[in-house]
C-alpha cells in the first residue's frame, strides 16, 4: 500500500487502506463478495426483512449462529446493540461513521432469541438496506470490558444529545476508547473475522495472521466467507517506481494501482508474465468535467454542449490512462449493463460542431474570440479551469481541452489547486469549469445529493447547478421504483438529461491495474475496491 | 565559557516560543481543517451515507470534542461588522451563519442582524403545520435575502395575506427587527477594528501551557501521542543520518587533504570534476538511479529495494539485527553521502587551500616539515572554522530527515511526517515537528560557538 492507515479502529478509520484490513479483522452483517460485486449476508444468515410503515422501516436481521468473537464466545445482538450506542453517542471518535447510520433510531433485539434483532429506521431511502449492514460489529467484551455503555438506550442516542454529554459513565468509556490504543492495539483490535493483527510496525508493515480454528470456515452456502492465506503482510511503499521494484524483484505478491506507462512496459516483459499475471478490472471511479451553469455566460445549454464537443476524451483517454479506461455518457457505469443508456453516444471531438452551437447560443466569432452583447457591455467567452494539483490525469486533460479550445477560438487558463481549496471554491461556487473524479459502488445510484437541485445552495453537492423539474422528479422516482425495470427506464432518462444539458458532463470510468504472483489462484479480482479479495487467495498447484 | 552558553540557552528560549507562536498560528490559516475533510467532505461517492444535516452536527461535534471551536489566541481583530469573532475556517457555512454574516456586512450591526435571523426562525415556527406553497418561497426569501427593502416587502406581504393571527403577530416582530436594523445601521462598520478578548480559554493557551509540561498533544488522524509519533520517526532515521554524517565528513576531509597535497594532483583533476557533476543532478533522480541500478533484477541486484528489514516471527539477535539493517540502510546511506559530498568537499578543500597560502604555513615549510604534517596539524585546525559552520548547519538535518530518501527508500521519517501532516492538516503533528526542529537548530548553534572556540583560542577569549 502507498499510504500507511492512521488508524485502525472500526469506527474511525478513514481511507481504503485501513478499510481493507479491517475487512480481514472485523464483519459486517452484509458485504460485498468480490467474485460477483454482489452484497452478500457475511454476519447476518441471510439479507434482512424488510418491512416498511408509515414513517419507519424495519430491518430485521438473523446473526449467524456459528459466528463467534476471537475468544469463543458467541456473536450476539447485544454486540450490535453496543455497536449502535459507540456509533451513535457524543463524546466518542465516531464523527467518521456516525452521519451514515444517524437514520437508524433503535434496535429491539428478540427476547427469545440473542441473535435475532430488528433496526427501526426513519423514512426509507433505497441505500439504507446496505447501510444497515455496512458497518463493523464490534465485540462488547473487549471494546467495554466494564459495560459502562450498557445502561444506555439506543433509541436515547438520537435527536438532542446535550444530557448525554454529562453522562459519567460515557465520559469514561470515552476516556479510554477515544485513546490511540483502540486504533492501533493487536489485543484490542480482534473482530469475529479471519485474522488478527499480529505486528504493526509503523510506517512499515503490518502483519495479520489466520486464527487457528475459525468458525467462518467451511460454513455451507457462504464459501465467499474465507480466510485462506496462513499470514497476509501490508507493506508500506510509498514511492511507486519503488514498488514496482520490489514487484520485479518478487518481493511483492501484490500490487495495484500500477502507473499505467509502467504498466505498458512490464505488459511487454516476458520473463515477468511469466511469474505475474495483469488484470485490468473496470472501477466505479469516473473522471468528469463540471461546468458553472449559474454563471450567465453558461446560462445557455448549447453554450455547455459546445464545451463539451470540444472535451476531446478519447485523446484524455490514451495520454492520461494509456487506454486504460472507457469512455462513458453519464455517471451510470458501463459496467451496470442494464442502467447505463446505450442508445446515447459521448461528445464527440468536433470543433465545427462546437462552433455552431456556440453561434446558435449568441456568440459572436470575432478576430480575437467569441463576444456576446450582455447588459453589463460585450462579455468575451473564456474559461477558468481548475483540477486538483499533483495529478497527472487532470493535468493531461486539461492541457489537451486548453489546445482543443484554443483552436476553437476560447482562451482556456488552467489553475490546479489543492484539494480542500478546490473543494471550498466549487462549494461557494466560485470557478467557470473543473476535472474531478467521483467514486461509487454498483448497488446504490442514488444521484440524488449530486443531481437534484435541492442540493444546489452553496454548500450542497450539487456544484454545477445542474437540474430541471423533471430531472429533479426522475431523481426522485429513481428512489422510489419498485422494479429494476422501472428503475432502468429512469436512469436511462436521467442520462438524457444530463446529457442534453452538459452541465455535469461525465467523461470516463478507470480500469485499476494489478498484478498478481501466478502461484494464487482464487483471486475475485473485483472492479470494487480493494479490487482482490486476499483471504480467498489459494496456492495453486 | 559557562557564562557564555548560559546567555545563549537564555536568549534561545524567547526565540523558541516566537517561532512555536508564529507556526501554530500560521498553520490554523491554512484552508480546511483535518475535521472538513474527513467528515464534510465525503463527497467521493455517488450516493450520500447520511444526509448533509447529520455531518455538519457530526462535524460541529468533533470540532467541540477536540478543542478546535475555542478561538485561536487570547486576542482577536475583526470587522466592527463581523458577526462571528470565532476562527474563520470553523464556521460551517449554514444558511442562517450566512445570512447572518451578509447581513451585518451590510448594516454594519450584528446584533440586530441576529435579533432578525431569531424572529424569521419564531415566524417559520409559528406556521404549527408546514407552509404552504406561497409561504414557502417568502420564507425562503426571508432566509437568504440580504437587502432589508425586499425583506421588509415580503413581510408585509405575509402580514397582508396569512390568515392566521399568531403568524401575523410574529410577522410584524420580524418588521419591527427589520426596522431597527434599518434604523441602527452603520454602513461603514466594516472600517473599525473591533478588539475581542477571549481570556485564557483559547486554543493557543491550552497548547502552549501542555507544551511546557512536554505534552505536545495527540495527532489528529492516529490520536496517538505527538512525542511518540516524533521519536518513533526520528527513530528511525536518525541513525542512518549520522553515518551517513559521519562517512560523508570523513571522506570530504581526507579527500580534500589528499588533494590539497602535491601529489594529490591527480586526484584532484579527476575528483573536483567528477563532484561537480554529481553535485547537478537532482536527488531524486540521484536516488532512483541508484535505486534502478543497484537493485534491480535487470540490471545488478545487490541490494534490497525499499523497507527496513522484513518481518520476522523470531526475535534476531543483537548482531543480526545490525547486519540486517547496514544491509537496508547501505543504499539510503550511499545516496544520502553521495547528496551531501560535493558542497561539503568544495568547502573544506577550498578553506584547505586557503590555509595553505598563510603565512604560517611557509614558516613550517620552512622549519622543513613534511607535506603530511604542515597539512595535518597546522593547515587543518586553522582551516577549521568554515567547516564548523557547515556542519552546524547539517546537524539539524538529523531531525528534519531527508523527504526524498525517505519516500522512495520507504523509510519512515520525519520528512515524510511533515508532508503527510500537512496534506492531513493534522495541525498538532506539524507543530510539534517544527518545535523539535527548531530546537535542534537553536543547540547546533549553540554547539557551534563551543566548537569555534575550541578551534580558534582567540574566539575563547572574546567569549569572557
Amino acid at each position: 500500500m502507498a499510504m500507511e492507515p492512521g488508524t485502525l479502529s472500526p469506527v474511525s478509520y478513514s481511507d481504503a487502506g485501513a478499510l481493507q484490513i479491517l475487512n480481514l479483522l472485523f464483519q459486517s452483517l452484509l458485504s460485498a463478495d468480490l467474485a460477483d460485486d454482489k452484497i452478500k449476508p457475511y454476519l447476518a444468515v441471510a439479507m434482512p426483512q424488510v418491512e416498511r410503515l408509515d414513517s419507519a422501516t424495519l430491518f430485521t436481521y438473523q446473526l449467524r449462529e456459528e459466528a463467534t468473537w476471537a475468544d469463543g464466545s458467541p456473536v450476539t445482538a447485544a454486540d450490535v446493540a453496543f455497536t449502535l450506542k459507540v456509533l451513535k453517542a457524543p463524546l466518542l471518535n465516531n464523527e467518521y461513521l456516525k452521519p451514515q447510520v444517524q437514520f437508524i433510531q433503535d434496535i429491539r433485539v428478540d427476547t427469545a432469541n440473542a441473535k435475532r434483532f430488528t433496526f427501526v429506521c426513519a423514512g426509507y431511502s433505497p441505500e439504507m438496506e446496505l447501510l444497515t449492514g455496512d458497518f463493523f460489529i464490534l465485540p462488547a467484551y473487549l471494546f467495554d470490558p466494564d459495560a459502562l455503555l450498557q445502561p444506555l438506550e439506543v433509541a436515547a442516542l438520537s435527536g438532542s444529545l446535550s444530557e448525554l454529554e454529562n453522562n459519567s459513565n460515557l465520559k469514561a468509556f470515552a476516556a479510554r476508547f477515544n485513546s490511540s490504543e483502540y486504533g492501533h492495539s493487536t489485543s484490542i483490535l480482534q473482530g469475529s473475522g479471519g485474522y488478527t493483527l499480529e505486528s504493526w510496525e509503523s510506517g512499515k508493515y503490518l502483519t495479520l495472521k489466520r486464527k487457528s480454528d475459525w468458525w467462518g470456515n467451511d460454513i455451507p452456502g457462504a464459501p465467499y466467507l474465507s480466510a485462506n492465506p496462513g499470514r497476509i503482510s501490508f507493506q508500506v511503499i510509498p514511492d511507486n517506481t519503488t514498488a514496482l521494484l520490489a514487484l520485479k524483484n518478487r518481493q511483492l505478491d501484490v500490487l495495484e494501482s500500477i502507473e499505467t506507462s509502467e504498466f505498458q512496459r512490464i505488459r511487454q516483459d516476458k520473463s515477468f508474465l511469466d511469474d505475474y499475471a495483469l488484470y485490468t478490472p473496470d472501477t466505479y471511479e469516473f473522471i468528469y468535467a463540471g461546468i458553472n451553469s449559474r454563471l450567465p455566460k453558461f446560462s445557455d445549454k448549447r453554450t455547455r454542449q459546445a464545451i463539451a464537443h470540444l472535451l476531446d476524451v478519447s485523446n484524455f483517454i490514451k495520454v492520461s490512462e494509456q487506454n486504460f479506461a472507457t469512455p462513458t455518457v453519464g455517471p451510470v457505469p458501463p459496467a451496470a449493463k442494464a442502467y447505463y443508456n446505450e442508445r446515447l453516444s459521448p461528445y464527440a471531438y468536433n470543433q465545427q460542431m462546437a462552433a455552431d452551437l456556440l453561434k446558435a447560443a449568441g456568440w459572436q466569432r470575432e478576430q480575437n474570440g467569441w463576444f456576446q452583447n450582455t447588459e453589463g457591455g460585450r462579455e468575451q467567452l473564456t474559461l477558468s479551469v481548475n483540477y486538483r494539483a499533483g495529478s497527472s490525469s487532470y493535468e493531461n486533460a486539461a492541457i489537451i481541452f486548453q489546445q482543443s479550445a484554443a483552436e476553437a477560438g476560447i482562451p482556456v487558463q488552467l489553475q490546479a489547486m489543492e484539494n480542500s481549496l478546490l473543494s471550498q471554491k466549487l462549494k461557494a461556487h466560485a470557478y467557470d469549469m473543473f476535472f474531478r473524479s467521483l467514486s461509487g459502488n454498483p448497488f446504490v445510484l442514488n444521484f440524488q445529493p449530486l443531481l437534484h437541485t435541492n442540493y444546489a445552495d452553496q454548500g450542497g453537492m450539487n456544484v454545477t447547478g445542474f437540474g430541471t423539474p423533471e430531472s429533479d422528479n426522475v431523481l426522485d422516482a429513481i428512489n422510489k421504483a419498485d422494479t429494476p425495470e422501472v428503475k432502468a427506464k429512469l436512469l436511462k432518462r436521467l442520462q438524457e438529461i444530463l446529457h442534453d444539458e452538459a452541465a455535469f458532463i461525465a467523461l470516463y470510468y478507470l480500469k485499476d491495474r494489478i498484478a498478481v504472483h501466478r502461484r494464487f489462484g482464487n483471486l475475485k479480482i473485483s472492479g470494487l475496491k480493494p479490487n482482490y479479495d486476499v483471504s480467498a487467495f489459494t496456492l495453486k498447484e | 565559557m559557562g557564562p557564555y552558553i548560559l546567555k545563549r540557552v537564555l536568549w534561545a528560549i524567547p526565540a523558541l516560543w516566537g517561532l512555536a507562536t508564529a507556526v501554530f498560528l500560521l498553520s490554523r490559516l491554512l484552508p480546511g481543517t483535518f475535521g472538513t475533510e474527513q467528515i464534510l467532505q465525503r463527497e467521493g461517492a455517488y450516493f450520500s451515507k447520511g444526509s448533509e444535516t447529520d455531518r455538519k452536527a457530526a462535524y460541529r461535534e468533533y470540532v467541540a470534542r477536540t478543542g478546535q471551536d475555542l478561538p485561536l489566541f487570547y486576542l482577536s481583530v475583526n470587522p466592527k461588522s463581523q458577526a462571528s469573532a470565532i476562527t474563520p475556517h470553523l464556521t460551517s457555512s449554514d444558511n442562517a451563519q450566512e445570512q447572518l454574516e451578509k447581513l451585518s456586512w451590510r448594516y454594519g450591526s450584528p446584533a440586530h442582524a441576529q435579533a432578525y435571523i431569531a424572529r424569521v426562525e419564531a415566524l417559520e415556527k409559528s406556521f404549527e403545520t408546514s407552509a404552504d406553497e406561497l409561504f414557502r418561497a417568502k420564507l425562503a426569501l426571508l432566509r437568504t435575502n440580504d437587502h432589508i427593502a425586499p425583506l421588509q416587502q415580503t413581510v408585509k406581504e405575509i402580514i397582508a395575506i396569512a390568515p392566521q393571527p399568531q403568524v401575523r403577530a410574529a410577522a410584524a416582530k420580524v418588521l419591527t427587527a427589520l426596522q431597527n436594523l434599518k434604523q441602527q445601521q452603520q454602513p461603514l462598520a466594516f472600517l473599525l477594528p473591533q478588539w475581542t478578548w477571549h481570556g485564557t480559554n483559547n486554543q493557543y493557551h491550552q497548547w502552549l501551557l501542555r507544551a511546557l509540561q512536554g505534552n505536545l498533544g495527540e495527532s489528529y488522524s492516529s490520536s496517538r501521542s505527538v512525542t511518540a509519533i516524533l521519536l518513533e520517526a526520528i527513530g528511525n532515521t536518525w541513525w542512518l543520518l549520522l553515518c551517513s554524517m559521519l562517512v560523508t565528513l570523513v571522506i570530504a576531509l581526507e579527500g580534500s587533504v589528499m588533494m590539497a597535497q602535491k601529489r594529490g594532483n591527480l586526484l584532484r583533476k579527476f575528483l573536483l570534476p567528477l563532484l561537480f557533476l554529481l553535485d547537478s543532478i537532482p536527488p531524486f533522480v540521484l536516488a532512483l538511479l541508484l535505486l534502478v541500478l543497484l537493485a534491480n533484477p535487470d540490471f545488478l541486484q545487490l541490494f534490497p529495494v525499499y523497507g527496513m528489514g522484513y518481518y520476522m516471527p523470531q526475535k534476531l539477535s543483537l548482531w543480526q539485527e545490525l547486519m540486517q539493517w547496514s544491509y537496508y540502510m547501505a543504499l539510503p546511506a550511499l545516496c544520502l553521502v553521495l547528496f551531501n559530498l560535493p558542497y561539503l568537499t568544495s568547502q573544506v578543500y577550498n578553506a584547505i587551500t586557503a590555509a595553505m597560502q598563510a603565512d604560517y604555513t611557509r614558516t613550517a615549510r620552512a622549519k622543513g616539515l613534511s607535506e603530511a604534517a604542515i597539512v595535518r596539524s597546522h593547515v587543518l585546525r586553522n582551516s577549521l572554522l568554515p567547516i564548523i559552520t557547515i556542519l552546524s548547519d547539517f546537524l539539524p538535518a538529523l531531525v528534519t530527515g531527508t523527504f526524498i530518501v525517505e519516500t522512495i527508500f520507504a523509510i519512515p521519517g520525519i520528512g515524510r511526517l511533515l508532508i503527510e501532516s500537512v496534506l492531513s492538516r493534522d495541525y498538532p503533528v506539524l507543530t510539534g515537528i517544527v518545535l523539535v526542529v527548531a530546537i535542534f537548530r537553536i543547540a547546533s548553534y549553540i554547539v557551534a560557538d563551543v566548537a569555534y572556540a575550541w578551534a580558534d583560542p582567540r574566539i575563547k577569549q572574546k567569549m569572557r
